[in-house]
């Protein structure tokens, strides 16, 4: 027994002569969360078919709702163009779909795009509506205001569904090339790399470790955000970098109310050298403005100097509630206020800077002479795929 | 890895658990069940209770097996809202905890003040025992229950048990209405004597997994005549006071451990006084370094050779159990049971009077019969090693 798809693809369509790399992207992506179940995807104008045994149609399911690029799918039946096979088919839909749970009122629609198919639409509609109303008798017909429609379109085969589940829309990831995303426990940095992954971005995440400072259950809780995120991005990566020794000497050296600016400008640093590395085109963090001292203009202007990859901040004009949304409706909320509490909040000043100016601030990070130390730090971050973790 | 947390959970006793391993492929049964798999079943329940019961110096019918130590404190401290009491006459009447009590005590009589009972806080003195003098004060005609722990898990103070049954005996002697005692024995049986015969608590929680058997069993002793009110319904297993089908496994394995470590125990104290004592010395002579209480002394009768609290302010506690994890040694910061409730974390060492900054760098060093001396020099060495430069770093923080 198998389980048909019918997956509509929206933005990707007013494409134009690099249609196909989307398309290509998209289609690669759905094959690499589905690793492991045997699955065909076919292709025409403006939508996918996918096909696989009926065993694996719940994790499909679960797949489409959280690839980026997909709009809408419905779970179909594809069958040969002949009427009879046509309402056998239409009888096993009504029983393995829940389609009563779309409401009472229902109309059938049936598009022939084979105009040399018999009978005719009208006819064809009223014999398909039938077999529901023989189904679930308490059904009722409705061609002005249906709560649901069953489809028939007569192409090359002919193709039966009911419903649409939406997807997450959006673009395929890796279309936009590849970017490095700061990921901390908290709320902001997950939805700030779901968002640009939605906007075609292949994220790795990138995550400054300070043992003993930081607990191990923090980083759990990153890893464990990385790998929900690895459901919308697949083969995200996630960099650990042991930033301790850089975390204790800008403590020790710098002067106490820079250290904050001091310690996101060195990550930076180190993010845009490793994103580099696995050709990065930008950083992605998820400031919000003045939600934090760090995240003022003038503080967000020296931040972002050690690196010259643009910074992507999708959450800057969000405010708290609206981020939180996003978190829930990915279901990274959850993990990321798991209290783990831990010390790295000892590094903190008791009153840091807010309206930094530059020059003072680039004078402190070239005092304190941390060239090799940022190269010996790189050298020794770990690396993992998300999805493994 | 040397393991330093034994007030947390001790190993498991390989022996012991490996028999019930064995026990419990052959007797499987439902020890309620008529057939002989639930005869046998049963047969070792009892056996256990037995066991237990004889170690404890008390009947088998005061033996309430339990889901473990913190489920036998909330039966106790609840009991007072026994069925068909009027809740109304609850209302001023008064409980007596002491301020170190685990959260196991001090959560569930916390949540009495929500049937009207009022709650008397006792504290301790800075070497953080209770002063039974301050019980006697705080009773009144309206007092229902003293608790009063035997060992604190976060510094090893035994508390004067036996002063306050006297207090209480006497009260009772001069026409005061009875009030019942409980203690929380969790951290005292295999390390201090116990004998329930002579000391007259009414209740008495304990825990299987502080004595090397597995997490999920523990016991109340309830004083034969007391009533108290099971949290749950539904059966009338342990005489209908902890329904719901028993931990055979569990019950089993505290069964065979309870008269292993009561043997010798009081020589076994000894041993542990000496194998603490050099660690003791070494802490005193590490700068910054400070013993909580100060005055604790490796000979004292008055604290469990087996626990340690130390700290070395200002350096958070868990730090230091993260470096010296990564040195090979397994301590804790303190209770391990509350170190979730960051602002609560402190209370017992608040409550002792100790600053807030001793409190948060504490730590705690527990061992058990397994653990040797060198285990504990090498540990005050590596601490001696690494951590003093934590404290300058701190410092700047």
């Amino acid at each position: 027994m198998k389980s048909f798809f019918l997956i509509r693809y929206g933005e990707i369509s007013l494409k134009g002569a690099n249609q196909n790399l989307f398309l290509d992207k998209l289609k690669a992506n759905i094959k690499t969360q589905l690793k492991g179940k045997k699955t065909v995807i076919t292709g025409r104008i403006g939508r996918f078919y996918l096909s696989c045994e009926s065993e694996y149609h719940e994790d499909v399911v679960a797949v489409l709702k959280q690839v980026p690029g997909i709009v809408a799918f419905s779970p179909a039946i594809r069958v040969e163009k002949d009427k009879d096979k046509i309402l056998e088919a239409a009888m096993k839909y009504a029983e393995r779909y829940d389609v009563k749970s779309q409401g009472k009122l229902f109309k059938a629609e049936v598009r022939r795009i084979d105009k040399s198919f018999e009978p005719r639409s009208y006819d064809m509609a009223c014999a398909l509506g039938g077999v529901f109303l023989d189904k679930y008798p308490d059904l009722k017909v409705d061609v002005r205001c249906p709560d649901w429609t069953i489809n028939l379109e007569i192409r090359e085969e002919a193709y039966l569904y009911a419903y649409n589940i939406p997807g997450i829309g959006g673009l395929p990831v890796g279309c936009a090339g590849r970017g490095m995303l700061l990921l901390s426990g908290g709320i902001d940095s997950p939805v700030a790399g779901y968002l640009m992954a939605r906007r075609g971005l292949h994220v790795d995440a990138i995550y400054f470790h300070t043992h003993p400072f930081t607990s191990e259950k923090s980083l759990d809780k990153v890893k464990a955000l990385a790998k929900i995120l690895s459901r919308y991005v697949p083969r995200l990566k996630l960099h650990v970098v042991p930033f301790t020794e850089l975390q204790v000497k800008i403590k020790q050296e710098a002067p106490p109310d820079e250290t904050t600016l001091l310690s996101r400008a060195v990550m930076m640093w180190i993010a845009d050298r490793i994103a580099k590395a696995e050709k990065g085109l930008c950083l992605i963090t998820g400031e919000s403005l003045s939600q934090v001292a760090s995240q003022t203009p003038e503080s967000l202007r020296f931040t972002g100097s050690t690196t010259d990859l643009p910074i992507l901040r999708p959450l800057i004009g969000l405010d708290k509630q609206q981020i939180i949304a996003i978190a829930n409706q990915i279901q990274t909320y959850e993990t990321s206020i798991q209290p783990h509490p831990d010390c790295c909040t000892l590094f903190a000043p008791a009153h840091p800077v807010i309206r930094p100016k530059m020059e003072p601030l680039q004078e402190s990070l070239d005092k304190l002479q941390i060239n090799e130390l940022v190269i010996q730090t790189i050298k020794k971050t770990d690396k993992q795929m998300a999805a493994e973790l | 890895m040397i393991y330093l947390d034994w007030a947390a959970s001790a190993p498991l006793n390989k022996k012991i658990m490996d028999q019930c391993h064995e026990t419990s492929l052959r007797v499987f049964g439902n020890p309620s069940s008529i057939h002989f798999q639930g005869r046998e079943a049963d047969k070792i329940i009892q056996q256990s209770r037995q066991a237990l019961a004889s170690a404890l110096h008390c009947l088998d019918s005061e033996i309430v097996f339990t889901s473990g130590g913190t489920e036998a404190n909330n039966l106790a401290l609840f009991s007072l809202l026994k069925n068909g009491r009027n809740l109304k006459s609850l209302e001023n009447r008064e409980v007596i905890v002491s301020g170190v009590e685990h959260p196991a005590v001090f959560k569930p009589a916390q949540s009495l003040e929500n049937f009207g009972i009022k709650l008397r806080i006792i504290n301790a003195d800075k070497d953080g025992r209770v002063d039974p003098g301050r019980i006697e004060e705080a009773l009144n005609s309206n007092t229902l229950m003293v608790s009063l722990m035997s060992v604190n898990n976060e510094t090893g103070a035994i508390q004067p048990l036996m002063a306050v049954a006297d207090i209480l005996k006497t009260w009772n002697q001069k026409g005061g209405r009875r009030v019942l005692f409980h203690s929380d024995m969790v951290q005292a049986l295999g390390k201090i004597p116990i004998n329930l015969e002579k000391l007259p608590v009414d209740m008495a929680s304990f825990s299987a997994h502080k004595m090397g058997g597995p997490k999920g069993v523990g016991a109340l002793f309830l004083r034969r005549n007391l009533q108290l009110n099971p949290f749950y319904q539904g059966g009338e297993q342990e005489n209908s006071k902890r329904p719901g089908t028993e931990n055979l496994m569990g019950i089993h394995a505290l069964g065979l451990l309870v008269p292993e470590v009561i043997e010798n125990v009081e020589a076994l104290f000894s041993t542990a006084q000496k194998k603490m004592a050099p660690l003791i010395s070494a802490l005193r002579k590490i700068e910054g370094a400070r013993l909580i209480p100060d005055s604790r002394n490796p000979d004292s009768k008055d604290f469990s050779p087996y626990v340690l609290k130390f700290s070395m302010p200002p350096v958070p506690g868990e730090v230091v159990v993260r470096v010296m994890e990564d040195n090979g040694f397994l301590i804790s910061t303190g209770s391990a049971c509350s170190n979730k409730e960051l602002e609560k974390k402190y209370r017992v060492l608040k409550n002792m009077g100790l600053p807030f900054e001793l409190a948060a760098s504490s730590l705690r060093v527990s061992m058990g019969p397994t653990t040797s001396e060198d285990d504990l020099l090498l540990f005050a060495e590596a601490f001696k090693k690494e951590i003093p430069s934590l404290v300058k770093l701190a410092r700047f923080m």
